[in-house]
């Protein structure tokens, strides 16, 4: 038996409406007969033995019509063997197996139909059994309700982030919120979730922005200034100069990462009120860099041992 | 001094909690912050450097934030999410902020909010 091609199943599928039915399907009664070829053009909900031609033979039999879907049904691997008469969702839409239950209950329906029917093999259980244990298409796509999850599916294009993926660890960030407020204070764990949901937008704020820079000057490569650039135009200027500060003492641990020990470390305060952040480094082999920056004025104390 | 740089770990050994290869001088982890980063869409490269000063900027903004909080808190003791939301609310470079932290609402407000909407598109109808 053919089965259906692509083309006559996406064409039965796609123009399926809840009152109209192209040709392809051949009878939409309760008491089907093997072989009719009397055209009914209604497929309506609650239809049983409704039979499904593809390029002139029945290919299949819908047992129920409990669903009509506009969506144009997709091509699935396998496809599935439609030699034995029963039914498949084609579609991916539905996270249905109409295989196994309706088999059983077409059997008993439809014993005397049969004969009359394109059904090769078909004898009482061998059916079931052949059926059972043959190849069984577990025709399992997406839910309709799953398109709503599909942000939180792992794909391997980074775009889309498991949940856990896409904030920071909110054990370290309410250890730095902490930072900023009395050490009495308590934070509450909404307030701590949400900080956490911010920090990531903020990340992905920042990063939008240089990432347009970049692109205008046709570079791939986001570099610090690109990062300083945008925290200036989103109106962090604040930031700008103790990152400024933060960037040259990186620059230079790498570099002198041999000589030194380790990368630079040190208290980071930054006092937005006035304009003023210190940077302290007091783990740099034998020497303590006091860097201080002040409104309009640059004032770097640098003690070398 | 000159000594082969050592890990983070064995260099501050009094400081437990330290992810191993972890820059020493930054409470956040850098892995997670390039994750949230090629998120973006056409973000290519991202060096070390820039990784370092944009998860320095959010340790920064971290303690901006709370501390703004606190400043609009009505319980100096207890930062909770209104405070949080005001803060956002009030200040104008936060306005990025202003969807990922709504404002609270009563019920009754949001039902008269839905009501209004369906109003001002009975027209359309």
């Amino acid at each position: 038996m053919k089965k259906i091609s692509a083309k006559s199943r996406n064409k039965s599928r796609s123009e399926c409406t809840p009152d109209c039915l192209p040709a392809t399907i051949l009878a939409a009664t309760e008491e089907h007969e093997g072989g009719g070829d009397a055209a009914t053009p209604t497929l309506q909900l609650g239809n049983v033995g409704v039979k499904v031609e593809g390029e002139g033979q029945v290919v299949g039999l819908v047992e129920a019509v409990e669903e009509v879907v506009d969506e144009p049904w997709e091509e699935i691997t396998p496809p599935p063997d439609l030699s034995q008469g029963y039914v498949v969702d084609l579609t991916q839409q539905f996270n249905r197996i109409f295989v196994q239950s309706t088999f059983d209950s077409f059997k008993e329906k439809h014993q005397s139909c049969r004969g009359g029917s394109k059904m090769e093999g078909a004898e009482g259980d061998d059916i079931g059994a052949s059926f059972l244990t043959s190849e069984q298409y577990m025709v399992e796509g997406h839910s309709v309700h799953s398109q709503q999850n599909d942000d939180e599916e792992k794909e391997d294009v980074p775009h889309v982030l498991r949940e856990q993926d896409r904030f920071l660890p909110i054990a370290n960030v309410a250890r730095i919120m902490k930072r900023g407020i009395p050490k009495t204070g308590k934070i509450a764990k909404d307030a701590r979730e949400c900080v956490q949901e911010c920090v990531s937008e903020f990340i992905s704020f920042v990063t939008s922005e240089a990432s347009d820079r970049c692109h205008q000057e046709k570079r791939k490569t986001i570099n610090g200034e690109d990062i300083l650039w945008a925290m200036n135009a989103l109106g962090f200027e604040n930031y700008v100069e103790p990152l400024k500060i933060y960037l040259q003492k990186f620059r230079e641990s790498t570099k002198g990462e041999k000589q030194m020990e380790g990368s630079v470390e040190g208290s980071y305060e930054v006092d937005f009120a006035n304009n003023m952040a210190t940077f302290t480094a007091d783990h740099v082999s034998q020497s303590e860099i006091v860097c201080t920056y002040g409104p309009g004025q640059v004032t770097q104390q640098f003690t070398l041992g | 001094m000159a000594s082969p740089s050592k890990s983070p770990t064995s260099q501050n050994p009094g400081k437990p909690g330290r992810l191993s290869g972890q820059p020493s001088d930054l409470l956040l982890p850098t892995h997670r912050v390039k994750m949230i980063m090629k998120s973006c869409p056409d973000v290519e490269t991202v060096p070390q450097e820039t990784l370092h000063l944009i998860t320095k900027a959010t340790e920064l903004f971290i303690q901006y934030l709370a501390k703004e909080a606190h400043n609009k808190a009505s319980d100096a003791a207890a930062l909770c999410y209104d405070d949080l939301a005001m803060a956002v609310h009030t200040l104008d470079h936060l306005d990025f902020l202003r969807e990922t932290v709504p404002q609270k609402i009563t019920y009754a407000e949001a039902k008269q909010l839905m009501i209004e909407c369906d109003n001002k598109f009975e027209g359309f109808l």
